[in-house]
């Protein structure tokens, strides 16, 4: 269960299969990152895969005949035109296609006409059409997959395969839960069932025989859980998300002034650079302890490096300067990253804020968190956005509180110059008539063990004010796993394969309107514990492009529960 | 990781299609005969064309596939040289083991020019680097790229054995020191020698080349002791002139051995620093954006637009050129014309 690994096995086997001699790659768009985020440009060159090219964009028309050319696309139309306009005037000597997803068999027909030349010597599906993130996280890279709160037609189809080829590359025939009440989770739910019965001799595994539970597909719905995107995060890959954001693995730093011209853009990955992938769950203070150590050992290897006196010296110095180089860059990159985040932190005043908002997501005092929101608004040294962000909570947790006094918020960002319309958007996006389940840990008589545990944490106190929240996943997938009765909340779609109160083993989550890193963070600690989980979402959101995501689902819509607010702040435009 | 082959399934469509194509053709064109001559036409062009530098390979393609060769035969050797110093390690030095010694000496010699020749081989593909297109040019980079790593990687590997090796050796040596009386009067100079001895180590990786120096600065230094003997001896019990003229010449050939030695030693300085200096560059560039597939794509595409608009630019300006030619030629003419009338009017 590592869709890393996979996905590199996958196209480990692209490169084994045709063979030895120089080749050249063919992408689109989406799998060119896929591709990326899994090797390393000079391991493809060890694999004496040679050039790489977009099948989609402007292209030169110089013939490399003594080339081979593997084609590694998703199986859309477009791709296939292109595909058959590439094969009827072939470039390379010989073609190895291959499709990241199940290919219709007229597409193979059409395709099979246009090859005139019989250039093609393989056709092969192979199921890489995700973007691995981490060991244990996947993303299907839709920034915005919903249109008035229902799904985009293309966000949804690439949904549906996403997830397919999740399955199909672990091996999984699941049973499908989503999550009731919700019809995105629904509809995918259904499709994905339709396509797991329409390509039933490819989802042949045997692995029930030895009486093990069937595995899970768990699709939920961002909208039960609004809070993880918003709150600032400290462990160390959120963190970066929140405040430089990471597309694909990549951290543009091109915005900031003082970064050395060959550190503008940077590369995170957990399986390329070590430090990182070792301290990347590390929250902030750990990692700036790490790094002082880190550092130390560069020092004094550094001064090693210095001292180049006798041959032996020189000897020593040329067998470790290529580590010493390598590990100059780590240094330095690592560096120019913390450097920026806390300088971040302290001038958006982050510390106090954050404290704020955990305080407002785990614990209810209405009136105090008002006065202290409050404060916070009036401090200058807070951004607009991390206002904005606190007012969101707030107004997330009190929306049915007697005294909540969200419209007064919103009219003092406004005298900020800050962006109501978001507020109500995120209401009406994820409000308490969109929610289910407790996320908030409202009062009630089934949450008896939950409240008698949080009266301990109460009594013990928190071990840290910046990270208290867990996510509600976390909650969700452990009642899965110690096997509670999930009908209710999460019928199954599937259900002649489920198993009579036994837990699954193996659980794919799959959150429509994107996960989070906490979300991963928490998947990787229930991992390290000897469960088997693997989170995937159709986007890896930070704060800025959940925000976006819910105005784009929310665009031109009538709203229905944020009348009052509405009516509110419409009037106080007119004044 | 489950996968479909869809292979027969497009041989067989691929097959039913151009069975159907020719049928289509036939009831098209009547006679057989035409459509033959049409395809020998065809086929011809086709000739012509893969004849035609069109597609024709890049010089370097032998080269590669030469570095890959040699780069293939040095792995093999690595791992004997491996199994050899693992033995020799193991045995206790007696002279006997002899053999084996002069046999990893000749393998690491081996290893290190097949080294240096792959080096050759890609300076070799490196010098035509602007050759052919941009495509091209880019092929040529990437398999540059690709050699410099794979022999960064040998080169290391081999290096860390040599070492390791060395190490071992050193430090048994020291443990067997204390045993033998003959290296209890070794002069304060052997410091000096054990530093020439791993200078040799350095460029010549063969540890037994080593022991052999160290025989021969033994042999060397209890001569001089001899030597420094003899002049403290009464005159009576001194060597002959001849013996004297003996020893000199004796030396002499020594320090000419050695003046060689140390030039080749300068010399392989020399081709390692060049070495080394392209492997740092490949280090650095792993872990970058440098050394992402996407980052490189997007930087193409960005240089072919870039290259696109550079064009229309260009046109632009022949175009206005071709104005201005246009408008001074034709000034030209009326000026002619106008001087014309005024002659042919007086």
């Amino acid at each position: 269960m590592n869709v890393i690994t996979s996905i590199k096995l996958y196209i480990e086997k692209m490169c084994s299969e045709s063979g030895p001699g120089m080749k050249t790659m063919l992408l689109d768009k989406e799998t060119t990152s896929i591709i990326s985020m899994a090797f390393a440009q000079s391991d493809m060159l060890q694999r004496e895969v040679f050039l790489f090219e977009r099948i989609d964009s402007g292209r030169s028309n110089e013939r490399m005949k003594y080339l081979k050319c593997i084609v590694f696309i998703r199986p859309t139309k477009q791709n296939v035109q292109l595909l058959a306009q590439e094969l009827r005037s072939p470039k390379y000597g010989s073609y190895f296609l291959y499709f990241s997803n199940i290919i219709p068999r007229t597409d193979i027909k059409f395709l099979a006409e246009c090859d005139e030349s019989e250039s093609v010597r393989e056709v092969k599906e192979l199921y890489a059409d995700y973007l691995a993130v981490n060991p244990n996280l996947f993303s299907l890279n839709i920034p915005t997959c919903m249109q008035r709160l229902n799904w985009l037609p293309d966000a949804l189809t690439r949904s549906v395969h996403g997830v397919v080829s999740v399955l199909l590359s672990l091996k999984l025939n699941p049973v499908i839960r989503y999550r009731s009440g919700s019809t995105v989770a629904q509809t995918l739910a259904k499709q994905i069932f339709e396509q797991i019965t329409k390509e039933s001799s490819l989802f042949d595994f045997r692995t029930h025989e030895n009486g093990a539970a069937p595995p899970l597909l768990l699709i939920l719905d961002r909208r039960d859980d609004p809070v993880t995107p918003l709150l600032h995060q400290w462990t160390y890959q959120a963190m970066v998300h929140e405040l430089l954001s990471i597309r694909n693995n990549r951290v543009d730093l091109s915005g900031i002034q003082g970064i050395p011209k060959d550190y503008k853009e940077l590369v995170l990955s957990g399986d390329q650079d070590e430090f990182y992938g070792k301290n990347m769950y590390a929250n902030f203070g750990e990692i700036g302890s790490t790094i002082k150590g880190l550092m130390e050992e560069f020092q004094r290897k550094a001064k090693d490096q210095k001292k180049v006196e006798s041959i032996a010296d020189m000897k020593n110095f040329i067998e470790t300067y290529p580590q010493f180089k390598k590990m100059s860059g780590t240094v330095q990159k690592h560096l120019c990253i913390m450097g920026e985040l806390s300088s971040l932190t302290t001038k958006r005043n982050l510390f106090e804020v954050s404290e704020l908002e955990q305080e407002i997501a785990c614990r209810a005092e209405h009136s105090q968190q008002l006065q202290r929101i409050k404060k916070i608004i009036g401090d200058e040294r807070t951004s607009i956005n991390d206002v904005i962000k606190l007012v969101a909570l707030y107004a997330l947790r009190y929306e049915r509180h007697a005294n909540c006094d969200t419209s007064g918020l919103l009219q003092m960002i406004k005298s900020r110059g800050g962006q109501t319309h978001i507020i109500p958007s995120l209401i009406e996006y994820a409000g308490t008539h969109m929610r289910q389940g407790e996320l908030f840990n409202l009062v009630r008589i089934a949450g008896a063990i939950k409240l008698t545990r949080n009266f301990i944490i109460g009594l013990k106190g928190v071990e840290n004010v910046f990270t208290q929240h867990t996510p509600l996943l976390k909650e969700t997938l452990e009642e899965v796993f110690k096997g509670r009765e999930l009908d209710s909340m999460y019928p199954a779609i599937n259900s002649e394969l489920v198993p009579f109160r036994r837990p699954p083993q193996e659980v794919v989550v799959f959150m429509v309107g994107g996960a989070t890193y906490e979300e991963a963070l928490a998947v990787h600690q229930l991992n390290n514990a000897g469960y088997r989980v693997i989170l995937g979402g159709t986007y890896i959101h930070n704060s800025t492009s959940f925000i976006d995501e819910v105005l784009a689902a929310t665009e031109n819509m009538q709203f229905k529960h944020t009348k009052s607010m509405l009516r509110h702040y419409a009037s106080s435009d007119n004044y | 990781m489950s996968s479909r082959n869809l292979s027969e399934v497009f041989n067989i469509m691929r097959n039913n299609a151009s069975k159907n194509r020719n049928l289509y053709s036939d009831d098209r064109n009547g006679t057989d005969a035409e459509l033959l001559l049409k395809r020998s036409i065809h086929d011809a062009e086709e000739g012509l064309e893969l004849r035609d530098d069109y597609g024709a390979q890049p010089a370097w393609i032998d080269k590669l596939e030469e570095a890959q060769y040699t780069m293939s035969k040095i792995k093999p050797k690595l791992d004997e040289l491996g199994s050899l110093q693992a033995r020799s390690l193991l045995r206790p030095a007696f002279d006997e083991s002899q053999e084996d010694e002069v046999e990893m000496e000749k393998l690491s010699q081996e290893i290190a020019k097949l080294i240096t020749s792959t080096h050759r081989h890609v300076q070799c593909i490196r010098y035509s680097l602007g050759e052919g297109g941009k495509l091209q040019q880019r092929l040529t980079a990437n398999v540059v790229t690709y050699i410099m790593l794979s022999l960064q990687e040998l080169t290391l590997k081999f290096r860390y054995s040599q070492n390791s090796y060395l190490k071992q050796l050193n430090s048994r040596e020291e443990r067997s020191q204390k045993f033998f009386d003959d290296f209890a009067n070794v002069p304060p100079g052997g410091e000096r020698d054990n530093y020439v001895d791993s200078f040799d180590n350095f460029l010549q990786p063969a540890s037994t080349n080593r022991s052999n120096y160290f025989q021969d600065d033994d042999e060397d230094e209890a001569k001089q002791n001899e030597l420094d003997q003899h002049f403290q001896r009464p005159m009576a019990n001194r060597m002959t002139e001849q013996q004297l003229l003996l020893f000199e010449e004796e030396n002499t050939r020594l320090a000419l051995n050695r003046d060689e030695e140390v030039s080749k030693i300068v010399k392989s300085i020399y081709d390692l620093n060049d070495i080394f200096k392209d492997l740092g560059q490949m280090v650095q560039e792993q872990g970058t954006v440098l050394d992402r597939i996407d980052y490189s794509i997007e930087q193409t595409q960005t240089r072919v637009s870039e290259g696109v608009r550079q064009l229309q630019k260009a046109e632009m300006y022949q175009r206005k050129n071709r104005k201005m030619c246009a408008i001074l030629v034709l000034a030209g003419i009326t000026l002619f014309l106008l001087i014309l009338l005024i002659i042919t009017k007086l």
